[in-house]
């Protein structure tokens, strides 16, 4: 094996655990969580305890292939974080406020700029 | 000598990496506040997944390194913007944070922002104007 590491009998064993040990922890964050955000959150914390067991792996067999793995894994949960952020996107507000502030162009704004004409204007 | 520099340094970061993905779990687990929880979530948790990647390019003597720095690169840049938007998400949806002696900043900025743009009378509309031509 090519890897060299210092106290290789219990480090290996012994980061596996800490990060099972944190899953489990997240894993009851996940399902009892009172808000949908505190879930969100838990499944980020979740791909990122992945990534370093994937890595773990990765050292333990010798595979590169597996930090390739956990490449895609860290791409797939930042999109899949940024889908979760699609569910809250008109939650709390009415049909009207559903384009917020940030996302709102000012209401001077040329009429090519701003198709939609803002209520409260007139 | 320094292939037993590296030894140390791999097991040094592995664990030390696994500690902080457990710290940053007990964050998650604890935290008060869905905005504490992401703090815990994206800050310990992207720290502990970096530094067990860094401790796998320096165990395996620099035949993971190349792919391990990837790695701990696309966890360090997409870690952040995901708990960013979350955040931002969440208090658009209308979660409100527990908040300290400052209050919530967020809000109020917002709230001026809105009033700044629904007022009918518009010097800010004359300015905007002359600057855009």
């Amino acid at each position: 094996m090519m890897s060299e590491i210092a106290g290789a009998a219990w480090v290996l064993p012994l980061t596996f655990a800490l990060q099972g040990i944190g899953a489990v922890l997240v894993l009851v964050r996940l399902l009892r969580g009172p808000h949908a955000t505190d879930r969100v959150v838990a499944i980020d914390a979740l791909t990122l305890l992945g990534i370093g067991v994937i890595a773990l792996l990765a050292l333990s067999t010798g595979e590169v292939m597996l930090l390739d793995a956990a490449v895609v894994l860290a791409l797939v949960s930042f999109l899949g974080t940024t889908a979760f952020i699609l569910m809250f996107r008109r939650r709390g507000r009415g049909a009207d406020e559903s384009v917020t502030w940030i996302d709102r162009p000012p209401a001077d704004e040329p009429a090519a700029l701003n198709p939609k004409p803002l209520e409260d204007k007139a | 000598m320094t292939e037993g520099f590296l030894a140390w340094l791999a097991s040094a970061l592995l664990l030390l990496g696994s500690l902080i993905g457990l710290v940053g779990a007990i964050g998650v687990l604890r935290l008060p506040d869905s905005y504490t929880r992401m703090h815990a979530a994206s800050k310990a948790g992207a720290l502990g997944a970096a530094l067990i990647l860094g401790g796998v390019a320096a165990a395996s003597s620099g035949a993971f390194a190349l792919a391990a720095m990837f790695a701990l690169v696309i966890v360090l840049a997409t870690a952040p913007l995901a708990a960013h938007a979350m955040g931002r998400a969440a208090h658009r949806s209308g979660l409100t944070p527990r908040t300290g002696a400052l209050g919530d900043e967020m809000a109020r900025d917002r709230d001026e922002e809105l009033a700044k743009r629904q007022r009918p009378a518009t010097p800010g509309a004359a300015s905007t104007e002359a600057d855009r031509s």
